[in-house]
């Protein structure tokens, strides 16, 4: 029978911490003791620890501290992980040793410059782009309907949450930096399937060239790393295919499935009832 | 050409170039095994498919898929990896002329060969 004592951890985790500050020639590593508060607690709280209490010029970025904004990203033990979603528990064997995103430069400590990452991702045009419906889009009256099985097309796409790892953990990005990177080429997949969205061809203009889709090698280290469970390397590989078609014309073949457009919801049914009096004129000219 | 399509192009000719280097191996190279096909290795037997026309647009069409595989191959790499990483126009450019080079040398090497041979049977 298996016994279901659980291992003691250790009452303090040795946190090896990644030290480079701009002037610096060489970067290295700082050795902190850090008492474990309590079972659950995380790399980043054992950070925020060194910085309110050890070393307070250690640099880290975070905010949310529960694994939605993406800030915390850095590397444990040579993982890509979020520092706020990984608890100390997880390495046993009381030593840790955090590094910043690799593939990035390193603005101070365990902050990277993610500007790039940024540039790529806006390069994309990640937003609904929809011509025919502009006005709707910028005013919307109305909701776009779109069924269950549509909105499963880009779903798990757009857990995304833009921590950087998977442009940190790619092979490709290593070796050629201007590669548009797995992040910015899976949001044109999310937005591409997206039935609302009509900026396909623009999209599509931006990542079939040098440096874009296909210089991705289907490593599949993105889709490892991704603390969200988003497969990258799956949209980067819907979005080869999409490129093909629409590069061969294939999609302009009759018989080529057609892309969905979502229509407007019915207008709604005035829920006025008889007897109640009209509201009062605006008094805010509408701009 | 967009980038989609030559890529596309690139599977495909490697495709192509997998079906005829079975084809080409099976031919000339399977008399390594005792008993089979030794007749096709006869010098005489070489240059008569050398001259037969179907062996010539075969020849002609490995030539091509292996040229462009080779090189569209070599562009990727050279810009993915190398100091050339912003000279795309330039290597695909350089690139491509040497590849129409060979392909006109191996077209003219081909056709040069008379079909069908003098003396042959």
């Amino acid at each position: 029978m298996a016994s279901t004592k659980q291992k003691a951890l250790p009452e303090t985790y040795t946190v090896e911490v990644f030290r480079f500050a701009p002037g610096e020639k060489k970067p290295r590593y700082d050795r902190f003791e850090v008492p474990v508060q309590h079972p659950g607690m995380t790399v980043l709280e054992a950070l925020l620890y060194i910085k309110e209490n050890l070393d307070p010029t250690l640099a880290v970025r975070y905010s949310c501290r529960m694994a939605v904004c993406g800030s915390c990203g850095m590397y444990v033990n040579g993982k890509g992980v979020l520092a706020c979603h990984t608890r100390l528990a997880e390495f046993p064997s009381g030593k840790i040793r955090v590094s910043p995103m690799p593939n990035y430069p390193v603005v101070k400590d365990l902050m990277t410059d993610m500007s790039e990452f940024f540039t790529h991702h806006r390069e994309v045009k990640p937003y609904i782009i929809n011509p025919e419906m502009r006005a709707e889009i910028e005013r919307p009256t109305r909701e776009f309907l779109q069924t269950p099985e549509e909105v499963e097309e880009y779903l798990q796409f757009s857990y995304c949450i833009k921590c950087g790892l998977c442009v940190s953990a790619c092979p490709t990005v290593a070796s050629d930096p201007d590669f548009l990177g797995p992040q910015a080429l899976m949001t044109v997949t999310r937005y591409n399937r997206d039935t609302r969205d009509g900026g396909w061809t623009y999209r599509l203009e931006v990542v079939d060239r040098p440096h874009g889709v296909w210089n991705c090698h289907f490593a599949g280290a993105c889709t490892e790393v991704c603390p969200k469970g988003v497969d990258p390397a799956l949209a980067i590989q819907f979005l080869k295919r999409e490129a093909v078609v629409h590069g061969l014309g294939l999609d302009r073949l009759p018989f080529w499935p057609k892309r969905k457009q979502a229509p407007l919801a019915p207008p709604p049914k005035p829920a006025r009832r008889k007897g109640i009096p009209a509201p009062p004129p605006r008094t805010v000219p509408e701009s | 050409m967009r980038e989609g399509v030559a890529w596309a192009l690139h599977l495909f000719a490697g495709v192509i170039l997998f079906f005829l280097l079975l084809f080409h191996v099976t031919q000339m190279h399977v008399a390594l095994f005792p008993g089979w096909g030794e007749a096709a290795l006869e010098w005489t037997n070489v240059l008569a498919r050398a001259g037969a026309r179907g062996w010539k647009i075969l020849y002609l069409l490995f030539l091509a898929a292996a040229l462009y595989h080779g090189f569209f191959g070599l562009r990727n790499v050279l810009i993915e990896i190398s100091f050339l990483r912003r000279r795309v126009n330039e290597v695909t450019i350089v690139l491509s002329a040497l590849g129409v080079i060979l392909f006109a040398y191996g077209f003219y090497t081909t056709l040069a060969t008379p079909s069908p041979m003098p003396g042959l049977p």
